[in-house]
């Protein structure tokens, strides 16, 4: 249902993102706002400078540059460049192809939510590591199989990750 | 008008330049199926069924998007397409949950229609088996996306008729979806303003009104025109009937003008929110509110009143009655009261209003009544609106939705003019926020800075000089009114450069009875560009459904009426014609304490109904006949739409019946 605004722009405060990166947000929308394509760019200005994009920072750009939230939600989903939750400074990639997913991906995949509270789409609290599936690595021959930055460690057991996770500092 | 000659599937049919090739086809009778088109909405081509193929075009053309030209020769109905629009189908019947039976819009659903005619019961492809999530968050419509054909018309009517653009499609291909704000749950999207409009567009069961679920299908319903009387902007609805319920209420024309409704119209209507009174209640020696027979009810008032005026003269009974009355009930009720009891002593729940808005009127200008406001349909064409004390969304929401669609589409520039809230979000250019009890100074401000914007022969700057706004200092009351200089100014640029600007004000205006600030807002309208200054573009809000039509039929007293100072000078009997409002004024409540006889005529039991002695049941707004005049002067009417319990009565009815008790030698006195 609809909310109605009761505090102007110039009062409205954002708890995740500090008013700093809001200030350069509209920076880029007033350097960017009357080029073609200017919401594209205005959002890859924005990752870049926040890393993601946050809701805040999107409800930003759709209210100063007065294009609907959905709109925006639209463009974020459709490329897979834009990412709307935080990427950890490690991208951790477990394998669910076939045979990583017969010999035992499942349990990696297991272990991380339990222990590490991570999940797929998800990062760790301390912003250490984000976690994605992914289809076959193609060293299947070694499975399972788990990527973290570009290193690939091979025929991972759950028991293992711990030694592995604590080596990324 | 330019005429146009195409030749479709053999024959000549005639048609007006500038349409598509579906429109003309649609004038002439030749069924092209369709999807994604929805008469009043930009045709975006995105289903594919109504492909037509076109000579001299090397491929089929949807006829949706295809301009019309003179000589163009057009076949709907090959082989060829009849077999492409088959595979269009079969792939939406892939795609997602066709189950019919399973569907809530099983018989109302335009893809089923489609699957009939071509008779699909097999596909080529491998089911899909979609698991899209079902989405009840919201309070009255509910989205199943796994029945969603991805035709946009619910995007489409939300951002182009609605004006919030809650909806947009996100993601891509397999998992295109049809996503709410930041895809949220509907029900948390702050923008969507639940009007209902996304219902009634989808055509398959994706988008479903839980008021109307398993309730009965169109086809089983009755359905009869008529018109919403809840708030004034007097909607043009289509009621769907079964049972003596209720079921389903859909705009007429729904991408038409006032045609998009909102949440109040198309479904609070449907709930029975308030204790429902039908039979008369009298109260017994004990005091307690017993039921009786219509008969004896009649009979006790008439007797009462016939009473009262012998004992106390005529002026001792005093009539009020709420706006949201029918014109039928509230004429019948003026005519008692005037030629009956004899008196004039009359007022409608919103008479404050009425005076603010008329005194003000005529401080503008002698002889201006409520005639000198214009019609919402304005709104549309404006290149500048100015939005004052006022929340649209709430009071009239389909106004609210004009306001929205011109703003948004890029055509009007908007100004809120409001001490704590701005409706419209991003879409306001300019909020100037005065502080409270400033709002007529901020006005006046605005006015002076739009005059000093106007170009300097302008006689009207020159006239205006020398009057009371001639000796303000902008600077000093924008400090007083708390109001940004350079808001100011910005808001005063777009009103002095604008060629149709209108203005809007309402409830938070109304409230502070002070008819001068509606003085300085038709003096601020006349001043903007282009206006006539005798009959600026400006438009009130009224508080009820039909308070413009007990105005104009003279309900409302143009003296000051107060209950508890009448109570307090002699009059003695109070009687009060809420019909289907709902009222706990505590006002009304507490003036109503000094009366000796109180009779209240009532569809719901309130707090006014339980201080009265009698209380005559009323038929609510679905239950009778009756018309009711929109805020801007449009008369509609309404047949009785379901059958009211107890049979009860008729308002006017009621009334000839108490006329007929009351001994009429006793009234001259
Ligand atoms: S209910 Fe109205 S505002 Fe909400 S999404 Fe549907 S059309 Fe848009
Ligand atoms: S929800 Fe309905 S109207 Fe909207 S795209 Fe899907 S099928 Fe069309
Ligand atoms: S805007 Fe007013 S008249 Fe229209 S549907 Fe809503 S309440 Fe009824
Ligand atoms: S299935 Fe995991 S590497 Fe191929
Ligand atoms: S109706 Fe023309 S493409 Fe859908």
């Amino acid at each position: 249902m609809a909310k109605v605004a009761t505090e102007t722009k110039k009062s409205a405060a954002n708890s995740v993102t500090s008013s700093k990166t809001f200030e350069k947000i509209q920076a880029i929308i007033d350097r960017t706002s009357n080029k073609a394509g200017a919401s594209i760019r205005v959002l890859q200005q924005a990752q870049g400078l926040v890393g993601y994009l946050p809701p805040g920072v999107l409800k930003a750009i759709s209210r100063d540059m007065k294009i609907p939230l959905s709109e925006l939600y639209g463009i974020v989903s459709f490329y897979s460049f834009f990412s709307l939750v935080p990427k950890g400074k490690y991208v951790l990639q477990v394998c669910m192809g076939t045979s990583c997913y017969v010999k035992g991906g499942e349990k990696i995949l297991d272990t991380l939510r339990k222990d590490y509270n991570l999940v797929p789409g998800g990062i760790t609290s301390d912003g250490r590591f984000s976690l994605e599936m992914v289809r076959c690595l193609g060293c299947c021959g070694l499975s399972p199989v788990i990527a973290i930055g570009k290193d690939v460690h091979r025929k991972v057991k759950p028991s293992h990750l711990k030694d592995i996770l604590s080596s990324y500092r | 008008m330019n005429g146009i000659i195409l030749t479709i599937n053999g024959k000549q049919v005639k048609g007006k330049a500038g349409s598509t090739v579906l429109e003309i086809c649609e004038a002439n009778g030749i069924n092209v199926p369709t999807l994604c088109h929805l008469k009043g909405l930009t045709d975006v081509g995105a289903c594919r069924m109504c492909l037509v193929e076109i000579e001299k075009e090397r491929r089929p053309v949807p006829a949706c998007t295809y301009p019309a030209r003179d000589g163009l020769v057009v076949q709907t109905s090959t082989e060829k397409l009849e077999k492409h629009r088959r595979l269009v189908l079969e792939l939406l019947f892939t795609e997602r949950n066709h189950l019919c039976a399973y569907c809530l819009a099983s018989g109302d659903c335009e893809l089923q229609i489609l699957g009939y005619e071509y008779q699909i019961d097999s596909w080529r492809y491998p089911y899909s088996w979609p698991s899209f999530p079902l989405d009840s968050s919201d309070k009255h419509v509910m989205i199943d996306h796994n029945r969603c054909i991805l035709c946009g018309r619910c995007v489409r009517i939300c951002s182009e008729k609605v004006g919030v653009h809650t909806l947009d499609f996100g993601y891509r291909g397999w998992k295109d979806r049809i996503s709410a704000d930041l895809n949220q749950p509907l029900g948390e999207a702050s923008s969507c303003i639940d009007c209902g409009a996304c219902f009634q567009a989808c055509p398959t069961g994706a988008i479903w009104a839980k008021s109307s679920a398993y309730r009965g299908r169109p086809d089983q319903c009755k359905k009869m025109r008529s018109v919403c009387a809840l708030c004034g902007v007097g909607c043009e609805i289509d009621v769907l009937v079964k049972n003596n319920a209720l079921i389903r209420i859909d705009s007429t024309e729904l991408a038409g003008d006032r045609g998009v409704l909102c949440y109040k119209g198309r479904f609070d209507q449907l709930y029975e929110s308030h204790q429902g009174i039908n039979t008369p209640l009298l109260r017994d020696d004990s005091g307690k509110l017993k039921a009786c027979s219509i008969g004896n009810a009649l009979d006790e008032v008439g007797e009462k009143f016939g009473n009262i005026v012998a004992r106390y003269g005529k002026n001792s009974i005093a009539g009020i009655a709420s706006s949201k009355a029918s014109n039928e009930s509230l004429k019948a009720f003026k005519k008692f009261m005037t030629d009956i009891i004899g008196n004039d002593l009359i007022d409608t729940i919103d008479g404050d209003e009425y005076r603010t808005i008329i005194q003000g009127a005529t401080k503008f200008r002698s002889g201006a009544g409520l005639n000198i406001e214009t019609t919402l349909e304005e709104i549309l064409k404006a290149d500048c609106l100015l939005v004052v004390g006022v929340n649209p969304l709430e009071s009239q929401q389909v106004a609210g939705s004009y306001i929205f669609r011109a703003a948004s589409q890029g055509k009007a520039n908007l100004i809120v003019l409001d001490v704590d809230k701005n409706p419209f979000g991003f879409h306001a250019s300019t909020w100037l926020k005065p502080t409270k009890g400033k709002e007529e100074l901020a006005i006046n401000a605005l006015t002076k800075a739009v005059i000093g914007k106007l170009s300097a022969s302008n006689a009207v700057k020159a006239k205006e000089n020398t009057t009371s706004l001639g000796a303000m200092n902008i600077t000093q009351a924008n400090k007083e009114a708390g109001i940004d200089v350079e808001d100011l100014n910005n808001a005063a640029a777009m009103l002095a450069k604008s060629k149709h600007s209108v203005v809007v004000y309402g409830k938070d205006i109304l409230l502070r009875k002070n008819p001068k600030l509606i003085t300085a807002i038709l003096r601020l309208a006349s001043k903007s560009g282009k206006q006539n200054p005798k009959k600026p573009r400006v438009i009130s809000l009224k508080p009820r459904g039909n308070s413009r039509g007990a105005w104009n039929l003279g309900l409302a007293n143009k003296k000051e009426f107060s209950l508890s100072g009448l109570t307090k000078n002699g009059v003695k009997a109070v009687y009060l014609l809420l019909a289907d409002d709902y009222i706990d004024d505590t006002k009304i409540i507490d003036g109503l304490k000094g009366a000796k006889f109180v009779v209240v005529q009532a569809s719901y039991s309130s707090p006014v109904t339980a201080s009265a002695n009698v209380v005559l049941p009323s038929p609510t707004w679905a239950e009778r006949k009756g018309s009711y005049t929109s805020l801007d002067g449009i008369t509609k009417s309404t047949p009785k739409l379901t059958q009211p319990q107890n049979n009860i009565k008729r308002d006017e009815d009621i009334i000839r019946g108490i006329s007929k008790r009351i001994k009429i030698s006793d009234r001259r006195s």
